[in-house]
């Protein structure tokens, strides 16, 4: 639970951390649609090229982008193969056949429950998920000694791989900016920058500093709570639930023994802290002054600039292309 | 004029009254703690001395003013308080976030703001912090910067409701010599508590059971009193049990009693 | 030896946080009948953390925590082979906070939670769970209501209820008495004092008041930065040279009386007030 990344301020010190946090978060929106307004793999290419130039400047290691990407990675593999699997368009570029007989089944659940014995003493489980994929793909296209009960055939097209590497670049930058994002920028900072940039939507009637409190006191309880679910499991398991075994009925049992007590405790928490902010004299909606301040610096102009112009770039090339 | 007036006052859960027609009095620059058993109203006294919670009978009047729906937003700004957890009171996602919370809601200049969080950090030992977050601090330090974010809206009374009752001896040290500390600057100070040995340094000391006041005295004469604190559950120091145990003997002389009570500030 | 620790470490790893070494090679033996341990020490100084090694919750980053007939080491922890509930049934672990186990809509289901676990009937887990809430002093008035409409005290007893109705051989409570007034406080101890002489269980407290480990305990653990720096008999510790290197409070008793035999000059420890009283008059009818 400790090892959670996303949405993390992990301090450090780069011009990536010396940004006002409203320019940061503008400069991300920019590239978002700069990066959604770009259609040619070619150009998706360069952006990547652009972000990995951009980490050591900003000084962030890969292996901390890594750990934001980290969940999300089932998501880009899926996303990865169903578009090579489903999108038939263009140039065949080649077949694979798979056979099915006893042996080669029985091989491949072979592999596939190493796999899972293994992952547990294996730092690289990514890596020897793709080594485990392509052994039992070699195997059973390859293999095929006794009589086959039943085959598949993957087709791979031209344009179904071009457009999954296309998508998997895209939701890789978006994912790393957004790390980017939060690696760099203290929740405080990340919090009032939000209040800034959304303060046009006052127009609407939108209560952007309440929205801004409700983050700001989430931000500061989610270490709170994970602790807080931690320490639930820790005593359920001692009177005896194995949150890792059970059958599914034991499982919604267990899972209420561990969502009412975390219900509970949140309740009474929401109800002391309100008294506690109440006492000292928080009024919602009464005009408040700010301890953090944000200052506006040439960096910060420059940023924008640049961004904007990538954003500008990117729809240029993608009229005239 | 006393900084603290009820007159009769009353609230109730439901229908278990919590506070029974209360009257009492604190002066200002006083120290009252206030003892008294889980569930004898002691929490629900200091919700109704800060607004969180309305009297159904009764008055509450704060240095003159009667507390009521316009001037409890003033009265709040007399009255800190410090509350028993120290997790579900650090509203700042930093200790120098949560000093300053109090001083944002006041609309404090930033200037201002900065040179309080300096002082008051300091003045409870916490000015090492200021950048760590509530996760980085044991429940003690936690209770310090609540203190230090409530003295820097510069309360003339500050209520402590069971705030040491969550720490470990060092933590409740600490907060004790910052308790000491307060009264010397002319500081108010309510402490409410079960730990006896937080009534030995008050002016005065309330013995408060189901509600209502069983007895008001000072620390001298109510710590000795064993039928009155068994009847609030709490049990005698040692050193007051050895002058009931003179006492019984007829030995009890001036000498051994200012003795022991001596004793009981080594506790 | 039901409980034995060898050369057990426990270090908390988290990315870009300096490492935590909450145990530092704590070495230990706990017998499964009665014993009275007291568990002291600063917060932070690894009390929950070691206790939390007793019922294979947590694995040693090396060493090797004997927990009866198994050896929890951090290899052996994660073979899912080594089933780590029998150990928590027979070691049995209440947290400080019983809002972190009470659940059930009431009492009686809440405490028969564990038993249920187990693989006993309904019937029969409710037995358990009478019998234990007549160990912690509850009666049948108790069965039906809510367990979160409770006093504080109340929801600590149900809270240990519900892990006496496994029957553990060994009971570990990490600060039982925490928040409640000093009778309640009493109370419990009274409860968990007449447990240990009834059942001749092996109890474990954690605790940071010193009158309970005077009173009650037969055997104290301090732990320090990690690493057990005490294991003996309450008196021991008391008169211990170190005791204020441990940041260790004297029990309220010793710390009056030690003021007034220094007042009066006497130079023997008195062990209660009279003493102190007969000594000092026995000199003056010299």
């Amino acid at each position: 639970m400790k090892n959670i990344v996303i949405g993390r301020y992990i301090p450090g010190d780069s011009f990536l951390y010396r940004m006002d946090p409203r320019v940061k978060l503008i400069a991300l929106f920019i590239l978002f649609v700069a990066v959604f307004v770009i259609d040619e793999l070619l150009v998706m290419g360069l952006a990547l090229l652009g972000i990995l130039v951009l980490l050591p400047l900003g000084k962030i290691s890969l292996k901390k982008v890594y750990f934001g990407l980290r969940p999300l990675l089932f998501l880009l593999i899926f996303t990865f193969v169903f578009q090579i699997l489903f999108n038939t368009q263009g140039r065949l570029l080649g077949t694979l056949r798979l056979t099915f007989d006893p042996l080669n089944v029985a091989l491949s659940v072979g592999i596939f429950a190493a796999w899972l014995f293994l992952k547990r003493f294996t730092s690289f489980t990514f890596i020897s998920f793709l080594v485990m994929v392509a052994g039992v793909l070699t195997l059973l296209s390859q293999l095929t000694l006794l009589a086959s009960f039943g085959s598949f055939t993957i087709a791979i097209y031209e344009e179904g791989l071009l457009f999954a590497i296309f998508i998997l670049l895209r939701l890789v930058i978006i994912v790393t900016l957004s790390t980017i994002l939060t690696i760099t920028t203290k929740p405080t900072d990340l919090n009032l920058g939000l209040e800034r940039v959304l303060k046009p939507l006052k127009i609407i009637r939108v209560n952007t500093e309440e929205i801004a409190m409700i983050i700001g006191i989430s931000l500061r309880y989610i270490p709170t709570l994970l602790d807080e679910a931690n320490k639930i499991i820790l005593a359920q398991a001692s009177r005896g639930v194995d949150f890792q075994e059970g059958k599914i009925k034991d499982k919604v049992v267990q899972i209420i023994s561990l969502l009412v007590p975390m219900f509970i405790i949140s309740f009474q928490r929401s109800d002391e802290l309100a008294n506690a902010m109440e006492a000292r004299c928080f009024v919602p909606g009464k005009p408040r002054t700010r301890l953090n301040q944000l200052t506006w610096k040439p960096l910060d102009t420059a940023v924008l600039v640049v961004t904007l112009t990538l954003m500008i770039v990117s729809i240029g090339v993608r009229i005239l292309w | 004029m006393p900084l603290i007036e009820l007159q009769d006052v009353s609230f109730s859960y439901g229908k278990t009254p919590a506070i029974d027609q209360l009257s009492l009095t604190v002066e200002a620059g006083e120290w009252v703690t206030i003892v008294g058993p889980n569930g004898s109203g002691k929490s629900t006294l200091a919700k109704l001395l800060i607004g969180l919670l309305k009297t159904q009978q009764g008055t509450i009047q704060v240095a003159g003013e009667t507390l009521d729906e316009t001037t409890v937003q003033g009265i709040r700004e007399k009255i800190g308080i410090i509350f028993q957890n120290p997790d579900n009171q650090f509203v700042g996602v930093t200790v120098k976030d949560d000093i300053a919370f109090g001083l944002e809601n006041l609309s404090v200049p930033y200037e201002e703001m900065l040179k309080r969080i300096d002082h008051y950090s300091k003045a409870v030992g916490m000015d090492a912090y200021l950048d760590k977050e509530p996760s980085q601090l044991s429940g003690g330090q936690k209770q310090r910067v609540a203190i230090a974010g409530t003295l820097a809206m510069k309360p003339e009374l500050i209520i402590f409701d069971e705030a040491t009752s969550m720490l470990d001896p060092t933590g409740r040290q600490a907060m004790l010599e910052i308790m000491h500390a307060l009264k010397a600057s002319g500081k108010t100070i309510l402490s409410i508590t079960h730990d006896l040995k937080e009534a030995l340094p008050a002016d005065r000391v309330l013995v408060m059971h189901e509600g209502r006041l069983l007895k008001s005295g000072t620390p001298r004469d109510i710590l000795r009193d064993e039928p009155l604190l068994k009847k609030a559950r709490l049990t005698l120091l040692e050193p007051f049990k050895y002058m009931n145990q003179l006492a019984k003997k007829k030995q009890l002389t001036d000498e051994w009693e200012a003795l022991l009570w001596q004793s009981a500030f080594t506790l | 030896m039901a409980i034995r620790l060898h050369t057990v470490s426990h270090t908390y790893t988290a990315i870009n946080q300096p490492a935590v070494h909450a145990l530092k090679d704590v070495t230990l033996t706990i017998d499964a009948t009665d014993e009275f341990i007291a568990l002291v020490g600063e917060t932070g100084s690894g009390k929950s953390t070691l206790v939390q090694h007793l019922n294979a919750l947590m694995a040693p980053t090396s060493g090797t925590a004997e927990l009866f007939d198994v050896t929890i080491s951090a290899e052996s922890f994660k073979d899912k082979s080594i089933k780590k509930t029998p150990i928590r049934k027979r070691i049995g672990l209440v947290f400080q906070f019983p809002e972190y186990q009470l659940f059930e809509e009431s009492v009686l289901k809440d405490v028969a939670f564990a038993p249920k676990n187990f693989g006993l009937s309904q019937a029969d887990a409710e037995e358990k769970a009478k019998h234990a809430l007549s160990l912690v002093g509850l009666d049948d008035t108790y069965y039906a209501r809510s367990p979160f409409h409770l006093s504080g005290g109340e929801k600590k007893r149900v809270s240990i209820a519900g892990i006496l109705a496994m029957e553990p051989d060994i009971l570990v409570l990490d600060e039982p008495t925490s928040g409640l007034d000093p009778q309640s406080q009493k109370m419990l101890m009274d409860v968990f004092e007449s447990i240990q002489r009834t059942t001749h269980i092996s109890i474990v407290f954690i605790t940071h008041d010193m009158n309970w480990v005077e009173a009650y305990a037969k055997r104290v653990l301090v732990m320090q930065s990690g690493e057990l720096v005490f294991d003996g008999a309450p008196d021991a510790l008391f008169n211990h040279p170190e005791l204020s290197v441990w940041k260790m409070d004297l029990p309220d008793r010793k710390k009056v009386l030690n003021y007034l035999q220094s007042q009066f000059k006497l130079q023997t420890p008195m062990d209660d007030f009279t003493q102190l009283l007969n000594a000092i008059n026995g000199e003056g009818d010299q």
